[in-house]
């Protein structure tokens, strides 16, 4: 003990520490505060009661099951201070030796004190996660001092924090209880501390040291062994002690394995060459994860002279170790991402309440104007020409690129104000150059492989609104956030939109279908309104394509007599209906745009023949007087299967029929709107059925046209089958009650419906309004709605992207969890997303998380290499794992050689020893820590007899 | 307006010829009127309601049944904060065709939106058991009840029922989406909230 306090006092003295032999502890009686000393022992005996300590049996075999106290505080001369009661539940010591611990138990004649008997126990030997006193005194349970405040530091002088130990050594006699108590000494960050413990003619003093070098004499376990040694009270030369030792190792400083791009990525290409092929997005952390990689190889315990290590020589293999153990630890703030980053800056976006027009300059949109030359459809016209060299092509997407410049330079001051305001790590600020917008057009609008139909379904977000995956919007998503981030920002965003939007104008003006477009007769509503807008154009496309391809083909083919209607005559009139309005403003097709054009296929027109000829075969004199006496059917799509007319035995025939006009959200909320102001009077109603009924009258006139000579009940019998009824009694058929009433809507409808089949009704919908309408929609949007609607598209490409990631990884299942998680979190959004745009912070932060814990994973593996894989997984989860395998070993050894510059493991980071004994007076223990500029002791010594 | 202290929103949806216009028709003008043809489009009704001593404005919207007419009924379901499925007892297909319609309610309204099944025309002969009915509607986490818009039967318990739960749900409330013609100013919804509780 002696040596061991000099130690200290010599270390200690600059701080100005006059301190006393440890021994004279007990003596230390400061009259002048003798009443606060007083007042805080009996402070501390009211907790220990309270705790109930005193209740607590020493010599049971585990730590107690102990409800968990609440620390109190206690003031001495001004001070605070903080006790608390610590324990860890855990199994019964496991001692170096059974052997020892029988000595032990013999020397007390049955059952030594608990804390001894913990003294020799190994099971909390260099946990990181125990306690201080724990590791190093092998103590479960024990009452700790520490100050409570720390405003003018944290340290406890010696004299103090011995008048302190004295109170608690005094106030646990008091109580009765043999739970031995501690109090800080210098700083917390020290770990130092005093402690004693006494039982029944029994007493364990703790106590330690600090040095800021390692003494000559101690650096080995040979001198730690002397020191050891003259701890143990009586001459007991022939006493063994058992050594546990652990080396540490640690690499820090990583190679800048962040700083990597991720493989075919845009990152860190020549800017022509950035969209050459379609993007990937960039995953990785833009930082570094890891603070630093340890390895532990330790000897659990041998007894003294089985290895030998001095000043000369060491048999201390740490190769050949036992146990390996590899840690890592986590840089304390996560860096930023690279997703994260674009997510982020995406966000501002959804931000920028300008138009798109306020962004370029008005002149943006040049389509109206005829000076100025039609040069952004040209551009993609050229495009779809695969005519790769082709002088002309390339001059018009030169000519289409120039017009692309000029917005750039006509960007307006709110694209200044949001660029200054990004951070300077916010991404790239080379503007997008018109070979770029090229390149991404053409990803977008031409090389569709990899995109079919069923991709359309809704995946990720099931409850808000999104687009169809790895659709168009999906893409434009990606290269919006692609372009914001990595070339140029808002400027080039705006670029790319009006690109965009003339992509589509010039699309629609030469009837191409718009590419990764799903088939659907009308927009899904749970669609953002921009892709309900796209699908309408595209819809609006598709009519006016068919209806040009069928009159073209009409034109060409002068048999067109058996095309339409029935009976084999020609009936197309195709008079113009040029009736009141003439809403004609197209002027690259007929004057007939408004008329339904029915292409009749071949095979329709050969099943109906084969029917009316079955039809004529059963029956053939009323099928012959049928047709002579009546008009003939125009407009018929098919025979119905079974029914007959009412008045006659002609066959139902089935009409063509006209397709409503699809609508999108926006349309239908309007009218909603529009029928809730008309309020809820008879008038109202009335008149919100006459609204809503164009699409009856007009299949009730194709009816008409189709079956000459019908009446209602035969269309209803088609229409609405339902109200087709048979009555019990009678068992006649007819109209249904509710049918009935010749005042409803449906008798005053089919009274006015003339017989027109749809080639010569008006249509229902006006393909040039309703794509002009809503390229005007496109034209007009504000950035931010624009970014609304597509960060959902964006976030499922991320995830997608991570999901990626995930797979090519190989990466362990907690991530593919952690990945999964993510979905469930997006499923919660509502559809509003809009209104939810606050928790897309919370969303890009869990998204941010997996990002990085994939690029913690894949730094890992690459580090250790992609054999150790399993490795990887337990210290990405665990934060450590045990090395067994010598291929792991080997693997772990380079990692750890290699940036030493050495072949071997270089010099020990740290190395810890604990010495464990017993000697007549009952448990001794004691724990050494080296490193280059520190040597740390601390032991549990059995004071002589106080008896 | 100054004495409605809450608007709901409600929509009845279900087959053709279920009754759906008649049941309407019953709550709000108590009348049977076996003559109104199918609806065309959608339709609406207001009706008001008191509940625990509150006013409560209801706008029922209808919708026609027949699939030609169903162009509207995506956005329809926006800012409901009930829904009524109705089926017909007398004709089974009407019975398992509420499966999709519950399915396309789920699309489209908000999750906590509440639901009602409806049987309608027990006054005649049945094919669809009243605990047919009451199972469906258990397992699908749907309000129950069985009616006769001819007889009167269970129709005005039916309404009342649907607004009062929807009241209880004060989820509904907060939910910043609102449709047509649906507000609940903040200070009468915390009194709703607090009021209906009790009961
Ligand atoms: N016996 C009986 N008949 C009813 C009842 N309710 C409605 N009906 C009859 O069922 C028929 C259809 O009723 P509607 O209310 O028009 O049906 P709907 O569901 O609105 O039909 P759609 O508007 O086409 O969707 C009417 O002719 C009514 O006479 C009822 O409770 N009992
Ligand atoms: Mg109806």
């Amino acid at each position: 003990m002696t040596s061991l306090r000099r130690a200290s006092e010599e270390d200690r003295d600059h701080e100005g520490h006059d301190e006393t032999d440890m021994h004279n502890v007990f003596e230390i009686v400061d009259f002048s505060t003798a009443t606060d000393w007083e007042k805080v022992t009996a402070e501390f005996e009211r907790a220990f009661r309270a705790w109930k300590l005193h209740t607590l049996d020493s010599k049971a075999v585990k730590p107690h099951n102990v409800r968990a106290t609440e620390p109190i505080e206690a003031k001495l001369a001004g001070r605070k201070y903080r006790v608390s009661f610590k324990t860890t539940a855990r199994a019964a010591p496991r001692p170096v030796s059974s052997e020892m611990l029988r000595r032990l138990d013999a020397s007390f004649h049955g059952e030594a004190p608990g804390v001894m008997r913990w003294a020799l126990a190994t099971n909390f030997d260099f946990d990181p996660d125990a306690h201080v006193i724990q590791a190093r005194l092998g103590i479960p349970e024990f009452v700790v001092l520490e100050p409570a405040e720390t405003t003018y530091g944290d340290k406890i002088s010696v004299s103090e924090s011995k008048m302190l130990l004295s109170a608690l050594v005094t106030a646990a006699a008091n109580v009765g209880m043999d739970i031995p108590v501690f109090t800080q000494v210098f700083e917390a960050r020290s770990k130092q501390f005093f402690g004693h413990c006494a039982g029944l003619g029994w007493s364990i003093t703790y106590d330690g040291v600090q040095l800021p070098v390692v003494p000559k004499a101690n650096a080995h376990i040979q001198g730690l062994l002397t020191l050891f040694h003259s701890k143990l009270t009586h001459l007991t030369s022939h006493v063994k002690a058992y050594v546990s030792v652990k080396f540490t190792y640690s690499v820090r400083n990583w190679m800048l394995d962040w700083a990597r791009s991720s493989p075919g990525s845009i990152e860190g290409k020549p800017a022509e060459q950035r969209y050459h092929a379609p993007v990937r997005l960039p995953v990785g952390a833009l930082g570094e994860s890891l603070d630093c990689l340890y390895l532990a190889c330790a000897w659990p315990h041998f007894r003294e002279d089985v290895l030998l290590d001095d000043s000369l020589h060491s048999e201390l293999t740490p190769t050949t170790a036992p146990s390996w153990w590899l840690s890592v630890e986590r840089r304390k703030k996560r860096p930023r991402c690279k997703l994260e980053r674009m997510l982020r800056n995406f966000m501002e976006l959804c931000h920028t309440t300008a138009t798109f027009k306020e962004l370029l300059g008005s002149s943006a949109y040049v389509d109206e104007d005829e000076d100025t030359p039609d040069l952004g459809r040209n551009a993609l016209r050229a495009l779809t020409k695969p005519q790769p060299g082709s002088g002309i092509a390339d001059d018009v997407v030169k000519a289409g690129r120039t017009l692309g410049a000029r917005f750039g330079t006509v960007v307006g001051q709110t694209v200044r104000h949001v660029r200054t305001a990004r951070t300077s790590d916010s991404g790239d600020g080379s503007a997008l150059e018109s070979k770029e917008i090229d390149d991404i057009l053409g990803h977008m609008f031409i090389h569709q492989d990899d995109w079919s139909e069923k991709h359309a379904a809704a995946w990720l977000m099931d409850r808000c609104k999104t687009a169809p995956k790895q659709g168009l919007l999906h893409r434009l998503a990606t290269y919006m956030a692609c372009v914001d981030t990595y070339s140029g920002g808002l400027e080039s965003v705006a670029t790319l939109w009006s690109e965009f939007v003339m992509e589509i104008r010039w699309h629609w003006e030469n009837l191409k279908p718009l590419p990764r477009m799903p088939n659907r007769a009308a927009p899904d509503m749970t669609s953002c309104l921009l892709q309900q807008k796209l699908e309408l154009i595209n819809t609006c496309i598709k009519r006016k394509k068919d209806r040009q391809a069928s009159r073209s083909s009409e034109t060409t083919d002068q048999g067109a007599s058996k095309r339409e209607g029935g009976g084999g005559r020609d009936d197309h009139h195709n008079h113009n209906h040029d009736d009141d309005d003439d809403d004609d403003d197209d002027d690259d097709d007929g004057d007939d745009d408004e008329f339904f054009v029915c292409p009749e296929d071949e095979e329709g027109v050969k099943k109906r023949l084969q029917d009316l000829k079955r039809r004529a075969a059963e029956n053939p004199e009323q099928f012959a007087a049928r047709e002579e006496t009546m008009a003939k059917p125009l407009g018929v799509k098919e025979v119905h299967p079974t029914l007959v007319l009412l008045d006659s035995d002609a066959p139902l025939n089935i009409p063509r029929t006209q397709e409503p006009g699809p609508l999108t959200e926006d349309m239908v909320t309007r009218q909603l709107a529009q029928m809730a102001e008309m309020g809820d009077s008879e008038q109202a109603a009335a008149l919100r059925a006459q609204m809503q009924s164009t699409s009856l009258r007009s299949d009730m006139e194709a009816f008409k046209a189709a079956n000459p000579g019908c009446k209602l009940g035969d269309f209803i019998r088609w229409h609405s089958p339902k109200d087709w009824v048979k009555d019990e009694e009678t068992g006649e058929t007819g109209l249904s009650e509710r049918m009935r009433d010749p005042k409803n809507l449906w008798h005053a409808l089919w009274r006015d419906a003339l017989p027109v089949p749809v080639s010569q009704q008006r249509l229902l919908f006006d393909v040039t309004a309703e794509a002009e309408g809503a390229l005007t929609y496109l034209e007009n949007i504000t950035m931010q709605d624009l970014a609304r609607q597509l960060f959902p598209s964006l976030l499922e490409e991320v995830y997608a992207r991570l999901q990626d990631e995930v797979k090519e990884e190989a990466s362990p299942a907690s991530l593919a969890v952690l990945h999964a998680s993510l979905k469930h979190l997006s499923s919660r959004l509502g559809h509003n997303l809009d209104e939810d745009i606050d928790r897309y912070e919370d969303i890009i932060a869990r998204f941010a998380e997996v990002e990085h814990e994939l690029s913690v994973f894949s730094s890992l593996v690459r580090q250790l290499g992609p054999n150790q894989i399993p490795l990887c997984e337990q210290l990405l989860n665990d934060g450590r794992c045990l090395v067994l395998e010598e291929s792991h070993r080997d693997a772990v050894l380079r990692v750890f050689a290699s940036f030493a510059n050495e072949n071997d493991l270089p010099r020990p980071e740290r190395r810890e020893f604990i010495f464990r004994a017993i000697a007549d007076q009952g448990a001794y223990r004691m724990y050494a820590s080296l490193q280059d500029h520190s040597f740390d002791i601390a032991g549990a010594f059995t004071a002589p007899q106080l008896v | 307006m100054g004495d409605v202290d809450a608007e709901l929103k409600i929509l009845i949806i279900g087959d053709s010829n279920c009754g759906k216009s008649c049941l309407l028709m019953r709550f709000t003008d108590d009348t049977f009127d076996e003559h109104m043809g199918p609806t065309i489009g959608v339709d609406f009704k207001n009706k008001m309601l008191t509940l625990n001593g509150q006013q409560v404005k209801l706008t029922v919207w209808d919708t026609a049944g027949q699939d030609r007419f169903k162009t509207l009924t995506a956005s329809y379901y926006r800012g409901a904060h009930g829904v009524i499925l109705v089926y017909d007892v007398t004709r089974r297909a009407t019975f398992e065709h509420i499966i999709p319609w519950l399915n396309e309610a789920n699309v489209y309204c908000d999750d906590n939106v509440v639901k009602m099944l409806v049987a309608n025309k027990i006054d005649e002969p049945r094919q669809v058991s009243t605990d047919e009915g009451r199972a469906l509607a258990r397992e699908k986490n749907m309000l129950f009840i069985e009616c006769s818009a001819k007889t009167k039967v269970g129709v005005q318990q039916a309404f009342e029922e649907l607004a009062q739960q929807v009241l209880d749900t004060p989820e509904l409330y907060q939910s910043p989406s609102s449709g047509a013609g649906v507000d609940v100013s903040s200070s009468s919804s915390g009194q709703l909230n607090g009021d209906v509780c009790g009961c």
